[in-house]
């Protein structure tokens, strides 16, 4: 019964792509309809959430099963949506996200059905990936959320961009056709069927097909996440000439780490544990390179990107640890991610909504604004009451007494986020010192659907912040059990 | 959890619980929400000081954060912490008195007064690395954004420099504090306790201590903080660094009781250089306030020297600095804006006159006492110096009355001194009650710790 | 003769009769309703009647109407009934020559279809021949000038060259091998060592007029060239249907031929004949790719894509295993459908605007908003996006590469396939999300691009069909692939 709640919230959104495209309904009446949609498969999740995880007798290390939704033969067996904890609330953070930008992008949803269309069968394919539990399954997700990225990117793209979404949507199918590949020739039940291809072997060690693999996969995991080197995939959707419809867009990197999380070491165990040092290396490198460009960012829209590639490098390091306190600061800092950095960027369309600045004194007449760029700050900075503090604890830790020698990248990307944070406390994120004479005429506080779309948002990470075990306790005892059946220890 | 445990969590949460409350029109400098939230909290210390102090027991409230690790918030009351948090909270009653009430600022800046409140008793009773370093992490925000809204317009420039500092120096500050639970105390739960050293942790904890403490080579945001901001935002500042000092000096009694005798000679020699700097900017400023900023700088760096010569783990000279500091620099705000025209302000100005010459009995007589004591169990090196601190000190002190009695100039006050020059017999009043609890306070604790 | 060839025998026979008697316009309405029902009806039949078995066996056995091949046949058809309305709204050509060029469009499908069905080397030179002589006056009647005239031209020397090969060949294989039926040449092959002078002379003989006649690598410049002066409706004529045609001709083709000797041989490896189509198929799929990237001519730019396309798919096909004949059919029938949807909408595009240049259509689709979804859901199909046919294509080929069991031919025909998406992205997001050109701002006031009822019917029917075949991917797969095991027996 709950594994249908969450087949059916999953693709729920895919009515709605169906009626902005041939149904009657346009204008408000689409804009409503498309909410209520977002608004029921949020439920869906919550349901999943809370009867699946804290219901009688369950567990939080236990998992949701949907009916079967894909059986293709020779590529996969019975295939269903499986949601353990961490990504259900994934799920939870998606819709979220898609709920606000409902709010936030009303006038655009209103007049452009196609932008509609394309967010729900974005998010649809986004719940879908996080649900998969055959790579075969998660590719046909990762597939369908090309088009709708692609012209979601497309129709607002700023003058002169355009071959950047060209670029953009190329390394998606550069992506996905590695997966493809690595998919149909080292996932089961497909791989039994060839026998022995690529068993080159070297004394005891088969040295070739694990290695292509999970390089493929990592390649495929890398582009999609907008991760270093490819972090100028990500870099895209801050082209936009409104920053509304970057927000659903920043929900990208999750099909990069879902495909790690789940897929990476049950595929590749040896490969993974051979191969995590120097990737460990490489993205605490990647921290503090991300941490340098932070501080150096011109504009905010360049400030929130580098923040988003400190968060995903910090993932990074957190899942090549192989531990479980690793993994779970990553778990966290992903759900941070697929959280914050969106409300980052309704933060920032709203300041950008508004032709003038506003003198940081003047700030107190205007409370909600002034609320909603004190957790960007709180948010940014990685500050305590958010969980993303944890998440960075974590991941910090885990590497204490495991592998020391990427600690001083980590630890010195710290400071230079201090130093760099100070830009976005200023208020109007794009000024450092707001001109003295400037008048705020014209300057008005949050409006009602800004309201709608920031504080739900924000005032959910600052919960999950004050009381971490919320997310993080059921978060943890999921991960344990999963690694666990991996074979790996703390 | 039984009336004592849940006053104390009252005790903790109301300043943060007050800042959720709107400010009425009608409330003045003297009753706002802030200042009745601290009278509630003192009156909450005097009420478990029984306990504590008369019958020397600890208090704690813990809250878990997260199952599985030791991310607990572990908040413990004793006797050495008590003295200072009383002193504390009266010194808080003076900011609030002092923070700018008018303007569109005027009640972003007392919540923000509250916030470093809260944060300062949490951090004072934390008794987990990870929390520390989190309620640094968090003051330094706090701290940012109250520099910004109580500096002028004509020194936004300046202002914005002391904001950037001081949000960096806490971040470090909280990172630092973190790392160095994490490196030492990984094995008890990040709890503070003895524990087998290592060279990390005791880097760690150096540069704690050494960043923590604002010495004047590298801290002359401080000076310029004190001539600049609002004579409240300036006391906040200082109660809070007083508490870090008095963090970190405490830690060193719990975690680095054997502490060689390298390390310690390198913090004297950081001390004492402090306090010449120190000492040598107050006769070369150029304003009145200037040179009664550079007081407080002087005895952070005393903190250091304290704990350079200090032999048990206990080092009772860093206590009564930290716990002298913020009650000196509010006397000094006030009287930086007195004109000493009425009889109360005169016995203001001479009660303040004795008590920083150091006369027996005063804070600043057991200070220098400790400290001498131990020069001269140190041997003729460390005795030549210390007599030397005291004479340049001795001076400074009277440098200080002839500019404050004989000098001519006008007081010259921070953003609001009109404001406070108007009420400046109440301060005299309270300046000399703040005098006579200190005293009091330090006699005491010198007794029982 | 198989019933689809007499229903298109029927249909020419009656286009025929409208073009001996008076002309006009209601004459010229009777040839497009005649090519439409007649195409689509020989198409629905060869859909419809999968299950019967095939029919008479003709004269020496030189045609045979196997299961399989009935996809890409009716493929081919619909995209016929889908490019002769390109031929009844163009304006590139002259209204009174339309009906020919509709004549000669059904006598191409027969040719095309009888060449896939051919099982006899003669007769598949034979038909290569007549339809580039088909092609040729297809070019000749849609002349208006210099350019066309040159178009013709050379045609014209293609189709002398391919003559001359192509007998030479013929008569050279009937000497070596005994025969020019497949099965003979087949059963030559297979006692022949792998790559030995008379197995290349066999792969040369038997490949080069396929590869001539349809511009494949070695002579992929010759269409494209020779395609950049004829009209649009000619020049998708030539693209989807002749072009297709022969790709999927030359790989049955090669899998009878040299299918058994790569058999015959251990496990993965792949025959000469088979291995040197392959080869052709890479090198030319990806000089066409990388062509396409940098083309700025819409007419020379379609060429690009579809031959390169029909090259990807041949280098896919080196093994002839189950999945690999799934995939390769599949792939076939998608990309005729398709192909002809992307030339049908384009041209119009093009036409409406007056430039050749694809920077004058820019913003097209967006200001076409029917038009242009028709465009984005063609353009789609290519690419790996699941409910298209492009996903199960590349998965199926990427799966028969795999099966090859080479690291460098899995590495290239991905490349490959990466640059095709590449292709399509970029037309779609310039013809989508570009800011509209001035030629199309001008074409706007001419309301939905003038599509009749029967347009419009005959697109949609195509479009559901491409859909439905994406969407219910593994249905239509499971289909294929019974009637491949059929084939590869």
């Amino acid at each position: 019964m709950i594994g249908l709640a969450g087949l059916f919230g999953t693709f729920l959104p895919m009515l709605v792509t169906a009626c902005s495209a041939w149904g009657p309904v346009r204008g408000r009446k689409l804009w409503t309809l498309s909410l209520a949609a977002h608004l029921t498969a949020w439920c869906c999740f919550a349901l999943v959430l809370v009867l699946g995880f804290f219901g009688n007798g369950k567990s939080s290390a236990g998992a949701v099963l949907s009916p079967m939704i894909l059986a293709q033969s020779p590529w996969s067996d019975e295939t269903s949506l499986l949601w353990t904890f961490p990504f259900a609330a994934l799920c939870l953070a998606a819709c979220s996200v898609t709920v606000s930008f409902h709010f936030i992008a009303r006038g655009v949803l209103e007049v452009s059905r196609a932008s509609v269309a394309g967010l729900a069968a974005y998010l649809t394919c986004i719940l879908g990936a996080l649900g998969s539990n055959h790579p075969l399954l998660f590719s046909i997700f990762l597939a369908g959320s090309l088009l709708p990225r692609l012209i979601f990117m497309g129709m607002d793209v700023r003058d002169g961009r355009i071959e950047a979404v060209k670029e953009t949507a190329f390394l998606s199918i550069v992506a996905l056709l590695s997966l493809l590949i690595s998919v149909l020739a080292f996932a089961s039940p497909f791989r039994d069927t060839l026998g022995t291809w690529f068993m080159m072997e070297r004394g005891d060690r088969i040295v070739l097909p694990g290695s292509i693999g999970i390089s493929l996969l990592l390649l495929s995991a890398a582009i999609s996440a907008g991760i270093f080197p490819f972090h100028g995939n990500a870099r895209r959707i801050f082209q936009m000439r409104r920053m509304e419809r970057a927000v659903p867009l920043a929900l990208q990197p999750i099909f990069g780490f879902v495909l790690l999380f789940k897929f990476g070491p049950a595929s590749f165990p040896k490969e993974f544990h051979d191969f995590s040092p120097l990737l460990l290396g490489l993205f605490s490198v990647g921290i503090a390179y991300s941490a340098l460009c932070f501080l150096g960012a011109r504009s905010a829209r360049d400030r929130v990107f580098w923040l988003q590639q400190v968060v995903s490098s910090f993932v990074a390091v957190g899942f090549f640890s192989l531990t479980i306190k690793g993994w779970h600061g990553a778990q966290v800092l992903l759900f941070f991610q697929s959280v914050a950095i969106p409300f980052l960027l309704l933060v920032l369309a709203c300041h950008e909504r508004r032709p003038s600045m506003l003198p940081l004194k003047e700030v107190a007449r205007y409370p909600a604004f002034a609320l909603s760029t004190a957790l960007a700050t709180l948010f940014a900075l990685f500050l305590p009451l958010s969980i993303g503090f944890y998440g960075v604890l974590l991941v910090t830790w885990s590497l204490v007494g495991l592998q020391q020698w990427p600690l001083p990248f980590l630890i010195l990307s710290m400071p230079l986020i201090a130093f760099a944070g100070v830009r976005i406390m200023y208020f109007r994120l794009g000024d450092l010192h707001p001109s003295a004479d400037s008048g705020n005429g014209g300057f008005r506080d949050l409006q009602r659907d800004e309201i709608f779309a920031i504080l739900p948002i924000g005032l959910t990470l600052l919960v999950l912040g004050l009381v971490p075990r919320l997310l993080m306790g059921p978060m943890g005892i999921s991960v344990a059990a999963t690694m666990r059946a991996l074979g790996f220890k703390d | 959890m039984n009336i004592l445990q849940s006053s104390l969590l009252v005790y903790l949460l109301l300043p943060f619980v007050a800042a959720l409350f709107p400010q009425g029109a009608s409330a003045g400098t003297w009753v706002s929400k802030g200042t009745l939230a601290t009278g509630f909290r003192v009156l909450l210390l005097l009420f478990l000081g029984r306990a504590v102090v008369l019958l020397s027991t600890e208090l704690s409230v813990k809250a878990v954060l997260l199952n599985g690790y030791p991310l607990d918030v572990l908040l413990t009351l004793d006797s050495h912490r008590y003295g200072f948090l009383l002193t504390a909270e009266f010194c808080f009653l003076l900011a609030h008195w002092m923070a700018p009430a008018s303007g569109n600022n005027g009640g972003m800046i007392r919540v923000l007064v509250s916030f470093a409140q809260g944060f300062c008793s949490l951090l004072v009773l934390s008794n987990n690395a990870v929390a520390t370093g989190a309620f640094l992490l968090l003051t330094g925000t706090v701290f940012f954004y109250l520099v910004r809204f109580s500096i002028s317009s004509a020194d936004d420039e300046a202002g914005a420099a002391i904001s950037t500092r001081l949000h960096v120096l806490f971040y470090l500050l909280g990172l630092i504090m973190i790392a160095w639970g994490i490196a030492k105390f990984s094995g008890t739960g990040l709890v503070f306790g003895r524990n087998a050293g290592s060279f990390l942790g005791l880097a760690l904890w150096l540069a704690l201590l050494v960043l923590a403490i604002p010495l004047p080579p590298w801290s002359r945001w401080f000076a310029r903080s004190m001539e600049i901001l609002p004579e409240g935002v300036s006391l906040t500042l200082v109660i809070f660094l007083s508490s870090v000092a008095l963090k970190v000096t405490s830690l060193f009694g719990v975690a680095y009781p054997e502490l060689g005798w390298k390390q310690k000679f390198f913090l004297y020699c950081l001390g004492i250089l402090g306090c010449c700097l120190s000492l040598g900017g107050l006769f070369a400023a150029e304003t009145r306030r200037r040179m009664l900023a550079c007081v407080p700088s002087f005895f952070f760096s005393i903190v250091l020297v304290s704990v350079g010569v200090s032999k048990s783990a206990l080092v009772l000279s860093a206590y009564f600095a930290c716990l002298f500091i913020p009650v000196f620099t509010g006397l000094i705000l006030a009287a930086s804006v007195m004109s000493a025209r009425s009889r109360l302000q005169k016995m203001f100005l001479g009660f303040l006159f004795v008590l920083v010459l150091g006369l027996p009995g005063t804070p600043v007589y057991q200070i220098f006492s400790g400290i001498g004591a131990r020069s001269l169990d140190l041997g003729i090196g460390y005795s030549v110096v210390f007599g030397l601190l005291w004479f340049f000190y001795f001076n400074a002190n009277v440098h200080m009355c002839r500019r404050i009695f004989m000098d001519q100039e006008a007081p010259e006050g921070g953003a609001d001194a009109v404001r406070l020059e108007g009420a400046a017999g109440i301060f005299a009043g309270y300046g000399i009650f703040l005098m006579v609890l200190v005293t009091v306070v330090a006699q005491i604790a010198g007794r029982m710790l | 003769m198989p019933i689809s060839e007499i229903v298109l025998l029927v249909t020419a026979l009656l286009q025929g009769a409208l073009l001996v008697g008076p002309r006009g316009k209601s004459s010229l309405k009777g040839m497009e309703l005649i090519a439409v029902l007649g195409l689509g009806a020989a198409g629905l039949y060869l859909i419809f009647t999968r299950g019967l078995p095939a029919v008479m066996p003709v004269s020496f056995a030189m045609l045979e109407d196997q299961a399989l091949f009935r996809f890409p046949r009716a493929a081919l058809l619909f995209a016929g009934v889908l490019l002769s309305r390109v031929v009844a709204a163009t304006q590139e050509i002259p209204d009174g020559r339309k009906p020919e060029v509709l004549f000669l469009l059904s006598i191409l499908a027969i040719l095309c279809d009888l060449l896939i069905l051919s099982r006899h080397g003669t007769l598949s030179m034979i038909l290569l021949v007549l339809c580039t002589w088909v092609g040729l006056f297809l070019g000749g009647l849609a002349y208006r000038g210099r350019r066309e005239g040159e178009a013709v031209l050379k045609f014209w020397t293609q189709a002398s060259i391919s003559l001359t090969i192509g007998f030479g060949a013929i008569v050279l294989l009937s000497l070596v091998a005994g025969g020019a039926h497949f099965s003979v040449i087949g059963e030559y092959v297979k006692a022949q060592p792998a790559f030995s002078p008379q197995a290349l002379l066999v792969v040369a003989g038997l490949l080069l007029p396929f590869l001539m006649a349809a511009g494949f690598f070695p002579f992929h410049f010759i269409t494209i060239d020779r395609d950049h002066g004829l009209p649009w409706s000619v020049q998708t004529i030539l693209s989807v249907m002749f072009q297709g045609a022969v790709a999927t001709a030359a790989w049955k083709m090669s899998v009878e031929v040299f299918g058994h000797a790569a058999r015959g041989t251990p496990a993965g490896s792949i025959s000469d004949g088979l291995r040197v189509l392959q080869l052709c198929g890479l090198v030319g799929g990806f000089w066409l790719a990388l062509f396409a990237l940098t083309q700025e001519n819409s007419k020379r730019l379609y060429s690009a894509i579809v031959g390169a396309q029909w090259s990807a798919i041949l280098a896919a096909g080196a093994l002839p295993t189950l999945l690999s004949a799934t995939a390769i059919v599949y792939s076939l029938s998608a990309t005729f459908l398709w192909s002809a949807i992307l030339g049908f909408v384009w041209s119009r595009f093009q036409e409406r605007a007056g430039s050749e240049s694809i920077t004058a259509v820019y913003g097209a689709a967006k200001a076409f908003r029917t038009s242009g979804l028709i465009l984005l859901l063609a353009l789609a199909s290519p690419l790996c996006v699941p409910g298209f046919p492009g996903f199960p294509s590349l998965l199926y080929l990427l799966a028969s590469m795999i099966e090859q069991k080479s690291l460098i031919f899995l590495a290239s025909e991905a490349a490959l396939l990466s640059l095709l998406c590449l292709s399509s992205i970029r037309i779609g997001t310039d013809l989508l999300f570009r800011q509209k050109a001035a030629e199309t701002e001008g074409a706007k006031a001419e309301p939905f691009l003038c599509y009749s009822a029967l347009d419009w019917g005959v697109v949609a029917g195509l479009t559901s069909l491409l859909l439905f075949s994406g969407f219910f991917w593994h249905s239509a797969l499971e289909k294929i692939g019974n009637a491949a095991s059929v084939f590869l027996q």
